[in-house]
């Protein structure tokens, strides 16, 4: 029996986008405001329209239903699911008309690579991309990271009409605070203080590298909301490359990792309980996993003879595989040398990396290292439980913020997850390498889709089909969502238009 | 009669024979190099006569291709024992310059390319980066290549950079710059970054800037819009109070 939406359901789902997409609009005026500062006319008017197409499609929206009442959580699932989607549409109007893309398409892609802090890119001459585009990306890609319904709880866009099920549609399922609204302002204020400390710093290292004051600025500002955030865009070409420098490496890796750990282990730390971060399940976990993949990621580096001296090879392959489980998707290896002197082994490594992801409840992508941990509990529960006599019963628990026992709906839930992912997994690598890719190459491009890391081994650029552009932005949007509200949203619309069969007349 | 003019006629032959040696070994000597300087010394632009030649054009190619032209023409065949000559036995086929290597093809090159002389034409980007740990005369520029979408890292020395008069940017088109240089693909002594060591920075098209000027037209659909939009929402404040 399916959950199928009714017309007053669709009228109340649009009501709650389009405030949404009021709030894209009080978004725009950052870039609008900053264009206006800078003498960017030509991007201060394509911003102004932008707001303008925003305020009308927000407002309409919203007139489809006057006096909404409380979300439910099957309106907060598909609230939370469009909202993607159609914040995303309706930002690459600006970015289209800046010239700096080949379509829609591309602007589609870029703005869904920004919003679900992907980081893929596929702008052209993007060393010319105004001051104002470039902070628009960073913009989406601050707001994604942090996750559209957080920010818009935490300024109280929805009043008192939600409960949590909003908050746990965007792949959120803890609270750090009991009240949820409060949960929300403590993300975004604990983000904002890193992203503010870390802007210090980056312009700082940015300025005596030899950049001018204001470009200094915007760059240690962009650094700091796409390491913070996991995003992983560049404003130059060349990336993370671009700067040349170990120290600006080393406060990116720093911000990456303070991003990419389950907000409610920051607030334990910060409440002083500091036993809670080391006993817990996810951060052994990630130290045991991460470890593994270092040290053979790094053995492979020596084998390629990519690197002359040991601590080169580790700034190098440290930074990678950090920039690579956080979903962050900076490069310090570059493309070419990814697939023509590292080995495809190593490609492997970080595929796999790529493929688990980073902590829950942070701002990283793929499957997770806490499922991966209860997951792996729960084999050896299984295996513990063959060999034990039929009579034994025992009970398995894993630490997160105190003991809690593994039952089965979680193990469920988190294998149901997993499986997903593997079959997304599959089915783009099967599409990529369709079009005529290398396997390795597609392998890697598919998972850094589907976890939204957004590294690239060279096969997204402007000119790739358009087709393979479709499946990668319905990949970054459903991994974003990590799948399960995606498909659970989709099949409620399906089931929703289906007619009802005719009952059979008893004669 | 005949054979005394016939053997005047040898002597002076020989004679013109002899000084067009003499003239053709010092003139084959110095046809060895390419004319571009080495150990990063500038050439500048008006020496090599290409200054203002946009970029791509015919005259920058002619600026680029003319002291070797003339050379061509003017130089007469030397003999190979002649003075100055050196002869290696043991030479073999010699790839060692690579003329107008893509930016495109380096950012996609395989190990073909490492190690190689190669010669890229690209605008200048961003700006000058100083170098963090090693020699302070040198910095890093970024030579892109719009068409491709493809850049690359060039070292070059201080006073090189120096001869770029704008860096791209929005509103910005940096200096077309001419750079010869050994193609790293995992550069040793720059942390294995793929890089160009140049040592010849030409720049063959000074930059310039295009600000964007201020037009009141532009913003017309976006008050429109604006205008609908705020119009809208006074409408739905309006029936929700209605409503109630």
């Amino acid at each position: 029996m399916w959950q199928k939406f009714t017309l007053y359901d669709f009228r109340v789902i649009a009501h709650y986008l389009g405030v949404l997409v009021l709030f894209l609009a009080v978004a725009q005026c950052v870039p609008f405001v900053v264009a206006c500062l800078v003498g960017e006319w030509s991007a201060a008017s394509r911003y102004l329209l932008g707001v303008g197409i925003a305020l009308i499609v927000g407002s309409l929206l919203r007139m489809c239903l006057v006096q909404p009442g409380k979300l439910s959580p099957k309106h907060a699932l598909a609230v939370t699911g469009f909202a993607w989607l159609v914040l995303t549409l309706l930002g690459s109007v600006p970015m289209v008309l800046s010239g700096h893309f080949g379509s829609y398409l591309d602007a589609v892609f870029e703005c869904m690579s920004a919003w679900t802090t992907t980081g893929a890119s596929v702008a052209q001459d993007i060393n010319h991309m105004a001051i104002a585009d470039n902070m628009w990306r960073f913009t989406m890609q601050c707001i994604g990271g942090q996750g559209v319904v957080v920010i818009a709880l935490s300024l109280g866009l929805f009043g008192r009409a939600v409960d949590s099920s909003l908050y746990s549609s965007e792949g959120r399922s803890e609270h750090v605070i009991p009240n949820i609204m409060q949960t929300a302002r403590f993300i975004v204020r604990f983000s904002a203080a890193f992203i503010i400390i870390g802007t210090v710093m980056l312009s700082l290292l940015c300025f005596f590298i030899g950049m001018e004051p204001l470009r200094a600025f915007f760059n240690g500002l962009w650094l700091s909301v796409a390491s913070f955030n996991t995003g992983g865009m560049a404003s130059m070409s060349p990336g993370i490359l671009y700067y040349h420098s170990g120290l600006i490496e080393l406060v990116v890796m720093v911000l990456i990792l303070l991003g990419s750990i389950n907000f409610t282990l920051h607030s334990e730390v910060w409440k002083g309980r500091i036993d809670h971060f080391f006993k817990d399940i996810e951060i052994r976990t990630l130290a045991i996993w991460l470890s593994i993949v270092v040290a053979a990621f790094v053995a492979a580096l020596c084998t390629a003879n990519l690197y002359d001296e040991l601590p080169t090879l580790l700034r190098r392959g440290v930074f990678t595989v950090v920039a690579a489980f956080s979903s962050t998707g900076f490069q310090t290896i570059s493309v070419n040398q990814m697939t023509t002197v590292v080995s495809s082994g190593a490609l492997l490594i970080i595929v796999f990396c790529m493929a688990i992801g980073g902590s829950a409840g942070s701002t990283t992508g793929g499957i997770k290292v806490m499922r991966v941990g209860i997951l792996a509990k729960e084999l050896v529960a299984y295996i513990k439980d063959l060999l034990a006599p039929a009579s034994a019963r025992q009970v398995v628990t894993y630490y997160h913020v105190g003991r809690r026992p593994l039952n089965t709906d979680l193990v469920r839930a988190n294998l149901a997850v997993f499986m997903l992912y593997g079959i997304m997994f599959l089915v783009t690598t099967i599409a990529t390498v369709a079009y005529g890719y290398d396997a390795a190459t597609s392998l890697f491009e598919s998972v850094s889709m589907v976890s939204n890391i957004g590294m690239s081994s060279g096969i997204i650029q402007p000119g790739m089909p358009d087709m393979l552009k479709l499946l990668y932005i319905f990949d970054m949007w459903a991994g974003r969502l990590e799948y399960v509200t995606l498909i659970a949203l989709l099949v409620s619309i399906v089931a929703s238009f289906r007619p009802r069969r005719r009952s059979r007349r008893v004669r | 009669m005949s054979a005394r003019f016939s053997k005047a006629a040898c002597a002076w032959a020989l004679s013109v024979a002899f000084v067009l040696a003499l003239c053709a070994a010092p003139a084959a000597w110095a046809a060895e190099g390419d004319g571009s300087s080495k150990d990063g010394s500038v050439v500048s632009a008006g020496a090599e006569a290409s200054a203002g030649a946009p970029p791509g054009s015919e005259r920058a190619g002619e600026a680029a291709q003319g002291p070797q032209g003339e050379g061509e023409q003017e130089e007469a065949p030397a003999p190979l024992d002649a003075v100055g000559n050196e002869i290696n036995d043991g030479q073999v086929s010699d790839t060692s310059f690579l003329y107008d290597a893509a930016i495109a093809d380096l950012a996609g090159a395989d190990s073909y390319y490492n190690g190689q002389m190669v010669q890229v034409r690209g605008e200048a980007v961003g700006e000058a980066i100083r170098m963090a740990g090693g020699p302070s005369d040198l910095v890093w520029v970024t030579l892109a290549d719009v068409a491709s979408n493809s850049s690359v890292s060039v070292v070059m020395r201080q006073e090189d950079a120096a001869k770029i008069d704008t860096y791209g940017a929005y509103g910005k088109t940096g200096s077309w710059l001419r750079v010869q240089g050994v193609f790293d693909l995992a550069c040793s002594e720059h942390d294995g970054e793929s890089d160009i060591h140049a040592t010849s920075v030409v720049v063959e098209d000074q930059g310039f800037e295009h600000p964007d000027e201020f037009d009141v037209q532009l913003f017309f659909p976006g008050l429109a819009a604006l205008a609908v939009g705020a119009f809208l929402m006074v409408m739905f404040w309006y029936v929700r109070e209605r409503s109630r």
